[in-house]
C-alpha cells in the first residue's frame, strides 16, 4: 500500500472503525464499502486489529429484561427469559445487579403469588402426610402464564433435590433444562442438575452446597447433558422463589 | 482467554450465526448468552450509562438477527462482527446526542480507564499482546487518544475538550497513530 489514494483509504477505514469520523465521512465510507471491496477489506482488517481493545472491558451481564425486549421486538413468542452470569471482580456492580434481581423476583413473585401459595399449600399438605419426609424447601417453577411446570423439593440436611415435572415445556432433542441455585450476595450460581423432560416424572439429584439462604432457583435452556460451564450458557427461562416448609424444626423464611 | 479457547469460541459462534441465519431462535438465544456480556461491557464503557447501553444492546442484537444471513468469514471473526455492529450503532447514538448535550467528560476518569485498558491488553494473548506492543510504541498522549476514541466513543472534538489539545493536533495524532499501528501490527503478525 503506497499510493496516496490507498493510504487515504487506509486511514479513513481506521478512523471509521475508531469512531472519530464525522457523520458525513461515515456516510461516505458506508457508501464506498458497497462498491469498493478494498475499502470493505480495510474496515474488516481494522476491526480485527482493534478488537482486542473491546476485550479489555469487563464482561457485564445484561439484565434479563433486555433479552425479553429483543424477543418482543422480533416478534418471538417466548417465555420470560434472560441470561445470568456473575463477574467476581465487579463487586459494586454485582451488588446493584443483585438489588435488581431481588426487585425483579419480588415483582415476579407478587404476580404469581396466588398460584404459587396455593400450590405450595397443597404440596405441604401432601408432605405432611409423609412423616418421614425431610424436605425443608419447596418451590414451584411456573411459566409467564402462571402454569406450574415443575415442583422442587429440597432437603438441606440430605443435600438432595427432588424435582417433579408437571407440564415441562417441549425441548428439541439436543436440549435440556437445567436447574440452578442462585446464591446470596452475588456469589453466583450452583447447578442442581437437569430437570425431567417428561410430565409426571420425578428425579432426585444429590447436590453439594445447597443453602437455606439461596435467593432463588433458576432454570436455563442448555445443550443436551447440561451446561458445559459452571454457569448457565443458555438463557435463563424461569426463576422461582424458595419457600421453607413449616415444620416444628424450623420457623420459615 | 487462550488462543485455543478463542478459536473454539470463534468456531462455536460461527456455527451459531449460521443457524441464526436460518432463523433458529434457539441458536440466537445461545449466541446472545455467549456474546452479550462482552458486547454489553463495551457499550457500558461507551455510554457510561446502563440504560442507554441496554437500549443499544437490544438494537444491536435485533440487527444481528436480521443481518446474520449476510455474515461470512470475509467479514471477520463472529464476535468482532457483532461487536462492530453494536459499536457503530452506539457511535451513531453518541453523535446524535452530542449535538444536543455535551457528555460529562472527566479527563482523570478517562485517563484511569485508558490505563486499565492498556494493562488488561498486556495480559491478553496473541492479538491483544500484539496490539499492546504496538500501542506502547506510540507517543503516550496519542496512544491515549486512540484508546479514548475506541473504548469511549469520543469524537475528534470531544477528544479536544477532554485533553485540552487543538483539533489539528488531535487529528494529526490519530492519523499518525493509525499509520504506525498498521505498520507495526503487520510487521509483527
Amino acid at each position: 500500500m503506497s499510493s496516496p489514494d490507498s493510504q487515504w483509504k487506509m486511514l479513513q477505514a481506521g478512523e471509521y472503525v475508531l469512531g472519530t469520523l464525522d457523520s458525513d465521512s461515515v456516510a461516505e465510507v458506508n457508501a464506498q464499502m458497497n462498491t469498493d471491496a478494498e475499502m470493505r477489506d480495510l474496515v474488516v482488517d481494522w476491526q480485527e486489529k482493534l478488537q482486542p481493545l473491546a476485550a479489555t472491558n469487563d464482561e457485564i451481564m445484561p439484565p434479563p429484561a433486555v433479552w425479553r425486549r429483543i424477543n418482543d421486538q422480533l416478534g418471538f413468542n417466548t417465555m420470560r427469559s434472560g441470561v445470568m452470569r456473575f463477574d467476581p471482580e465487579r463487586r459494586a456492580k454485582r451488588q446493584r445487579s443483585r438489588r435488581q434481581l431481588v426487585t425483579w423476583q419480588w415483582v415476579g413473585s407478587m404476580a404469581i403469588a396466588a398460584s404459587t401459595l396455593l400450590a405450595v399449600a397443597l404440596w405441604q399438605t401432601q408432605q405432611s402426610r409423609q412423616p418421614t419426609s425431610t424436605f425443608d424447601v419447596v418451590s414451584i417453577v411456573s411459566d409467564a402464564q402462571n402454569n406450574p411446570l415443575w415442583v422442587i423439593n429440597a432437603s438441606l440436611q440430605q443435600q438432595t433435590v427432588q424435582v417433579t415435572a408437571l407440564s415441562p415445556p417441549a425441548l428439541n432433542d439436543d436440549q435440556d433444562h437445567q436447574l440452578w441455585m442462585v446464591k446470596p450476595d452475588n456469589e453466583g450460581v450452583s447447578s442442581l442438575g437437569l430437570l425431567p423432560r417428561d410430565a409426571n416424572v420425578t428425579v432426585i439429584n444429590r447436590v453439594q452446597g445447597l443453602r437455606e439462604d439461596a435467593i432463588a432457583f433458576a432454570v436455563s435452556l442448555e445443550p443436551l447433558g447440561g451446561s458445559p460451564e459452571p454457569v448457565p450458557t443458555g438463557p435463563v427461562l424461569y426463576q422461582a422463589v424458595l419457600n421453607t416448609v413449616q415444620t416444628p424444626g424450623n420457623s420459615g423464611r | 482467554m487462550t488462543n485455543t479457547s478463542n478459536e473454539i469460541r470463534d468456531s462455536e459462534m460461527r456455527e451459531l450465526l449460521l443457524r441464526v441465519a436460518k432463523a433458529d431462535q434457539t441458536a440466537f438465544s445461545r449466541l446472545y448468552a455467549s456474546a452479550s456480556p462482552t458486547i454489553f461491557g463495551v457499550l457500558v464503557r461507551m455510554f457510561d450509562d446502563h440504560a442507554a447501553a441496554e437500549d443499544a444492546l437490544q438494537e444491536a442484537f435485533v440487527r444481528i438477527w436480521h443481518k446474520a444471513s449476510s455474515y461470512d468469514s470475509m467479514q471477520g471473526k463472529p464476535l468482532t462482527w457483532m461487536t462492530s455492529i453494536a459499536r457503530y450503532h452506539a457511535l451513531d447514538v453518541l453523535r446524535s446526542r452530542s449535538a444536543q448535550v455535551l457528555r460529562d467528560q472527566s479527563f482523570a476518569t478517562e485517563a484511569e480507564r485508558a490505563h486499565d485498558s492498556l494493562q488488561t491488553l498486556q495480559e491478553q494473548v496473541d492479538d491483544g499482546q500484539l496490539l499492546s506492543i504496538c500501542l506502547e510504541r506510540l507517543e503516550p498522549e496519542a496512544r491515549d487518544c486512540v484508546v479514548y476514541a475506541y473504548c469511549g466513543g469520543y469524537s475528534h472534538q470531544e477528544l479536544c475538550d477532554l485533553t485540552g489539545r487543538a483539533l489539528g493536533t488531535i487529528k494529526s495524532w490519530i492519523r499518525r497513530s493509525l499509520n504506525s499501528l498498521r505498520e507495526c501490527v503487520d510487521e509483527l503478525a
